[in-house]
């Protein structure tokens, strides 16, 4: 009998995966997540916004303490002539080291802001127990025929 | 015959070799050196752990560790990510001040604090200093590869020769 074949087996594997990768791909779009397990899918987004401004905070950190050490050897230059390499760092450079960090410092600065807002969206989507619609929504602001400001 | 079969044998234990080292410098830079005697501290227990990595730094730098300018401790309230990091301060011989970058992360999976990305900070490495034409582009790649070699370095040196001699 060729009931159990082996290209049937095959045939009934492959549609398994393929049912499985549905299955799997289905539990991972937000219209699923948000309703059939908000609860953790809520904690995902907390968690990563979380993370996020941990993150945006430490790079800024980052960037002022460089800023504290450049002006350190700016000080101790000036103060004891000490430099761990005359060619790279020297009066010049640090002037202009300490100029770019602070320009780097306000797009750090608002990353920071950024990322804060991005958490407090989250939370309160939770809040509001929000659910991703199910519908196909017009995209925001294209249904007039104006131009965008 | 022979000489050629030994030519062979050679090129195959030398790759054999590099490709043992390869390993070995992966393990110890990926595995062994983040969680390298921080076993013993609690998450709460995140000031000692970055004093201990803190020391550990300053001593393989040939400094002597002071104190902190500040430690942060930051943690999700969603998941088991915790965080620490500070800057120490630090005593060169030579009568200056060196300020180091300390980086810790929690991992859930080891349940303890591993080391993360911890250096000295403006050395004449930091690209802070470049500009457009000096140093060049031989001199760049020098620099960058030179500082991941030198931060691998001075992992093998803190564990080879710990600041407490034990």
């Amino acid at each position: 009998m060729a009931a159990f074949s082996l290209e049937r087996v095959l045939k009934v594997l492959v549609f398994a995966a393929l049912a499985l990768t549905v299955c799997k791909g289905l539990g991972r779009t937000p219209e699923y997540a948000s309703r059939v397990d908000s609860r953790r899918f809520f904690n995902g987004l907390v968690n990563d916004a979380e993370n996020s401004l941990i993150m945006k905070e430490r790079h800024l950190d980052f960037g002022d303490a460089t800023a504290k050490a450049v002006r350190l050897r700016l000080e101790e230059l000036e103060r004891m002539g000490r430099t761990p390499d005359p060619d790279l760092v020297n009066e010049e450079s640090l002037r202009r080291a300490v100029a770019r960090r602070m320009a780097i410092r306000e797009r750090d600065a608002d990353y920071v802001v950024l990322a804060r807002e991005k958490l407090d969206r989250m939370r309160a989507l939770e809040r509001d127990g929000w659910r991703m619609p199910l519908g196909l929504t017009p995209r925001a602001g294209a249904t007039s025929g104006e131009a965008a400001p | 015959m022979t000489a050629r079969r030994l030519l062979r044998r050679a090129v195959i234990g030398i790759a054999c070799l590099a490709a043992v080292t390869a390993g070995l410098l992966l393990w110890f830079g990926a595995w062994y050196f983040p969680a390298w005697r921080l076993e013993g501290f609690s998450k709460a227990q995140y000031r000692e752990a970055a004093e201990l990595a803190a020391r550990g730094l300053a001593h393989a730098e040939g400094l002597s560790f002071e104190d902190f300018d500040f430690l942060k401790y930051r943690e999700v309230t969603r998941g088991s990510e915790a965080y620490v990091w500070g800057v120490a301060k630090c005593r060169a011989a030579d009568g200056g001040t060196e300020l180091a970058w300390i980086y810790l992360e929690w991992s859930t999976k080891r349940g303890q604090w591993l080391r993360n990305y911890s250096l000295l900070l403006a050395t004449p490495d930091d690209e802070i200093y470049y500009t457009r034409t000096h140093p060049g582009q031989v001199d760049r790649a020098r620099l960058a590869i030179g500082k991941l070699l030198h931060q691998l370095a001075r992992n093998i040196h803190e564990v080879r020769d710990p600041p407490d001699g034990r």
